[in-house]
């Protein structure tokens, strides 16, 4: 283990036991972020062991040939297509979309589709977008996307420009 | 959520008749993922505890009720960005936020930020992206979040 990750595991030790203790002594503030933590890691909890094994069978069943030729270099408007049509179809927010995009990429998804793919993720979350839509209004959805999308598009291609060569992306690539 | 463990469980399945050996491995490979991410995930959630704790529903409500429509925006823009805030306080933040009467461009401003940019998942992001390209897409999804909010401004009024 990394001595970044101790640390940051003794932080939440900490936590926990202060918790502990202010769910024993009754102390207020310490009950209620517990309970704020408990909502967070439940949702980690639940959903994210499942993404993780899906992005685990696409890692030893998906070629990298098959990536790069559907969201690689070459692979022209598709690619974004296909960013966008994942972004839709994937739950879990950030939190998901993270390491899936960061597997595209090493599978040889180009830079600007992977930030697309990221960007789009965020904005366009089924859950959120259809209570949004249903509290305010349509209209407001539809302005939501027609101006963001066309934007995260254009802010991936720029990034690729200027930061696809020498980004200093760290590997996370899990050999087996 | 159901949706997405039958689908797990139907394609391991499917992976375990082609191949038990890569099917080991394709779950051998995810969970060490998983773990190699986990401490910086429960610190950036014990991070987001003590924020939602420090600035509950209310206080957000509050300041974003106060002064005119553009500096509201800006506020609103600023708290969407640091926070990360599941669903379940958002929903119904968003509700009373419109019962009071803030501007679309507000709510506007405060949800595309919220969605689009992670100050706290900073150190997460950093982990798969490295530093400068998640600096760089932040800042980006900042200035686009603004932009939503202008358009929603100019079409649906609140700034104008």
């Amino acid at each position: 283990m990394k001595k970044r990750d101790i640390i940051l595991l003794s932080v939440t030790a900490t936590f926990l036991i202060f918790a502990l203790v202010s769910v024993i002594i009754g102390f207020e503030p310490g009950k209620s972020l517990l309970k704020n933590f408990w909502e967070y890691i439940k949702f980690v909890l639940t959903i994210m062991p499942a993404v993780f094994l899906l992005i685990g069978l696409f890692n030893v069943w998906v070629k990298k040939e098959t990536v790069i030729k559907h969201m690689g270099h070459n692979s022209g408007i598709k690619g974004y297509v296909l960013a966008f049509i994942l972004a839709f179809a994937v739950v879990g927010g950030l939190f998901a979309a993270l390491p899936i995009s960061k597997q595209l990429y090493d599978k040889g998804s180009r830079l600007s589709v992977v930030m697309t793919y990221l960007g789009a993720s965020c904005v366009c979350r089924v859950p959120m977008t259809l209570f949004e839509a249903s509290l305010l209004g349509w209209e407001f959805t539809a302005i939501r996307f027609l101006v963001s999308l066309p934007l995260i598009v254009l802010s991936s291609i720029f990034m690729e420009k200027f930061f696809g060569k020498n980004s200093g992306i760290p590997e996370t690539v899990v050999n087996t | 959520m159901t949706v997405l463990y039958i689908t797990c469980a139907v394609l391991y399945i499917a992976s375990l008749i082609a191949d038990p050996k890569k099917t080991w491995r394709a779950a051998k490979s995810g969970i060490k993922m998983l773990l190699k991410i986990l401490p910086q995930f429960l610190v950036i959630i014990l991070v987001m505890a003590f924020v939602i704790y420090i600035f509950p529903p209310e206080k957000i409500v509050e300041l974003l009720s106060k002064s005119g429509d553009w500096v509201n925006m800006l506020v609103a823009s600023i708290i969407g960005s640091i926070i990360v805030i599941p669903g379940f306080i958002v929903y119904p933040l968003a509700g009373i936020l419109k019962d009071i009467g803030v501007g679309y461009a507000v709510l506007a401003s405060f949800t595309t930020t919220l969605m689009l940019v992670g100050v706290l998942t900073y150190p997460l992001e950093k982990q798969y992206y490295g530093a400068k390209l998640t600096i760089v897409r932040n800042v980006a999804s900042y200035f686009i979040a603004l932009a939503v909010s202008i358009v929603v401004g100019l079409l649906m009024g609140g700034l104008f």
